[in-house]
């Protein structure tokens, strides 16, 4: 299991837990981050910002605390 | 008997648009009960037939709110004053996996729905689109497409709004619970199957688009280097491009008073019309230009898609000082007013947060301190525009890095209830339609005016009192509002002022200026006798005037020491009714606005009694 904010930039990768805590892991899984689906790294912003990922076809800006909590195969 | 319909989807949905569509010209804005939360409603267009009564509510991702609009969105839905039983469910046709969800609670909640199919025109021609029919057997509900730029389907829509029933009991409504994942999980694989059998959408080309186009925005250097000059060029449109429609405003009310004043028979009356209503409704509407093209301006990249981007490339540095990327617009909102600037922070999740902005956002140059600013420089240097731009700079980023200072200290005090979070959709980039972007602003700039309005209104009717009587009847402006209460108040509590380095008639004019900062100059201008003359010799002349003013014992009273000292306070003081009402409101905590200001106000006071000595 690898951390999305560990994910090399274009890997695409299947999800298969998110261990946020409660609220914030409702809005990530009514975002579709959801384990099963199919995530994508497509950049991460300078100085430690967001990461910006594609699930679907939604693109979506996390900061790394919360993709420290999204873990793919 | 007129039915109430909500409009139901998430953000960047094409929900807006629709309401548009349905209902024209003819909205009207409400406040949810105890809040100031907009919920738009507008009769459907008579040409779609007429019984129908559109709700807009703000957009949510799904019935279990993580903010406050959503939360409110949610209450609306249940709420027994609008009596809903039926709802537009509006689903992107490029996120049907994951908007599915919205479907399936409304369905769960026992409301009757009906699915709006928005954003088909991303599907170029002759790829295979969406079964429409299927869409309607998997949704278990009537599924009609919208064409969001010409407006087709929209008829079709209401005729099935229509036959859906509301031969139910509101009683009947349930309120759900959160969701498990597995049934999450299930909504997606359910939206996902169909997908793959009936659209083939993945492959749309807006996609790769703007996966492209990120790769500039979102650069580590032109990403920043773009945003900074995107900035740059809203702060130039927001003066330059406001200015003429602000002059014209301002001699529109100019005029209209000199005109009533010249055919008025001179009397009391004469004077609440012109110098309490007149130049009341002036106050209220001298700002408007500017915040609709501020508007115009966040519009235009809310619509293009920027904004998001935007607020991720600012949610790093925002974060270390307790705040995040959602700040970014109510900030920069307050560049404009505070008024609107508070409104937009309901958008951030975390209430700690939202308060922290919120504290925050007078800190922000609003456009009413410019003509302070303007004023007071011009003292300074009016030979020296070099020096004149730098101090105004100085003053903005003073303002600017203040706020982040009282935010970093209010971090570190308050204990968090929930945890902070980013996490934001990034829409894909579209160009921005003009008639919508106008119409959407226009719609945000109402909503202003109508809750800011009254209360400048009945301030400046309140300043208008306080400084005609008792002595109304004294004919020279000067002698009458020397004699006032306004002045009354202000010789009394002289000694406050001295600090400051200014007596009691620079006093009058700060006291006054707690109605709106601008007010400032034009309490100046009748205090120092200056009411004549045209609009381009007033300032010249109230220069000369404040040039010449003197203390008793014959020093100058406008000194590079005090006029320092009153930029400095104005640049930190909190001195608008209308904001100390806004926070009000959007804190729901009368002490909230209490702290807000009296803290902001000694700040300011001891900032500027300090600026004063050190320079003296």
């Amino acid at each position: 299991m690898t951390r999305v904010s560990d994910l090399q930039p274009a890997v695409c990768k299947e999800i298969v837990d998110v261990t946020a805590e409660p609220f914030v892991r409702e809005r990530l899984l009514e975002f579709g981050v959801a384990p099963g689906r199919l995530l994508r790294v497509l950049r991460k912003l300078p100085f430690s910002g967001p990461v910006i990922v594609q699930v679907g076809t939604l693109f979506i800006a996390l900061r790394r605390e919360e993709a420290d909590q999204v873990w793919v195969s | 008997m007129i039915e109430n319909v909500a409009l139901l989807g998430a953000p960047n949905s094409g929900k807006t648009t629709l309401f548009n569509w349905l209902t024209g010209h003819q909205q009207k804005i409400v406040n949810y009960p105890g809040s100031t939360i907009d919920i738009f409603m507008g009769p459907v267009l008579s040409s779609l037939g007429t019984e129908l009564q559109i709700i807009d509510a703000p957009g949510t991702y799904s019935l279990f709110p993580k903010s406050l609009d959503e939360e409110i969105t949610r209450q609306t839905l249940y709420d027994d004053k609008f009596d809903i039983k039926k709802i537009i469910v509006i689903i992107d046709s490029t996120q049907i996996s994951r908007q599915l969800h919205l479907v399936r609670q409304a369905q769960e909640a026992g409301f009757q729905i009906v699915v709006a199919l928005t954003m088909l025109d991303l599907y170029a021609k002759g790829q295979p689109s969406i079964d429409i029919h299927r869409l309607s057997l998997l949704l278990r509900a009537p599924v009609v497409a919208i064409d969001g730029i010409l407006g087709g389907g929209v008829k079709e829509l209401v005729e099935v709004v229509k036959k859906l029933s509301n031969n139910f009991d509101r009683k009947e409504l349930k309120t759900l619970e959160m969701w498990s994942l597995s049934r999450m999980q299930e909504v997606f694989r359910e939206g996902e199957l169909f997908l793959k059998e009936f659209a083939h959408h993945e492959k749309l080309k807006i996609f790769d688009s703007t996966e492209s186009k990120d790769k500039i925005f979102l650069h580590p250097l032109f990403g920043p280097l773009i945003f900074i000059c995107i900035m740059v060029a809203l702060f130039s449109s927001i003066y330059w491009a406001a200015a003429p429609i602000m002059d014209l405003v301002d001699s529109v009310f100019s005029n209209l008073s000199q005109v009533l004043k010249n055919t008025l028979p001179e009397s009391l009356f004469s004077t609440l019309i012109t110098d309490g209503i007149v130049s009341g409704l002036g106050a209220v509407l001298i700002f408007t230009p500017q915040i609709f093209i501020l508007f115009i301006g966040i519009s235009l990249l809310e619509d293009s898609g920027y904004l998001s981007r935007a607020a991720a490339l600012v949610d790093k540095p925002l974060s270390k000082i307790g705040l995040n990327g959602k700040a970014f617009v109510p900030l920069l909102s307050g560049f404009a007013c505070a008024v609107p600037a508070m409104m937009a922070a309901r958008a951030i999740n975390s209430s700690k947060e939202r308060m922290l902005a919120t504290f925050i956002i007078p800190f922000m140059t609003c456009s009413a301190r410019l003509p302070v600013y303007a004023l007071l420089i011009g003292f300074l240097f009016s030979k020296e525009p070099l020096k004149a731009g730098l101090l105004m700079a100085l003053l903005y980023s003073g303002g600017l890095i203040i706020g982040f200072i009282a935010s970093g200290l209010l971090d570190k005090l308050i204990k968090n209830k929930k945890p902070s979070f980013f996490i934001l959709e990034l829409p894909i980039y579209r160009m921005p339609r003009m008639r919508m972007v106008i119409r959407n602003s226009a719609r945000r700039t109402f909503s202003y005016i109508y809750k800011t309005g009254p209360i400048i209104m009945i301030l400046s009717l309140a300043l208008w009192a306080l400084s005609t009587f008792p002595n109304y009847k004294e004919s020279n402006p000067t002698n009458r509002l020397e004699s006032s209460y306004a002045s009354q108040i202000g010789k009394s509590i002289e000694p406050v002022f001295y600090p400051l380095g200014v007596d009691w008639r620079v006093g009058v004019g700060l006291i006054s200026a707690f109605a709106a900062r601008e007010v400032f100059v034009s309490s100046l201008a009748v205090i120092f006798n200056n009411t004549q003359g045209s609009e381009d010799t007033i300032k010249d002349s109230l220069l000369e005037k404040m040039n010449a003013a003197e203390w008793p014992d014959g020093r100058k009273l406008f000194t590079k020491a005090s006029v320092f000292s009153l930029l400095v306070f104005f640049m930190i003081a909190m001195q608008c009714m209308s904001t100390f009402a806004a926070a009000k409101q959007e804190m729901n905590s009368l002490k909230f606005a209490i702290f807000q200001s009296l803290s902001m106000n000694l700040v300011a006071y001891i900032a500027a009694a300090i600026t004063y000595s050190v320079i003296s």
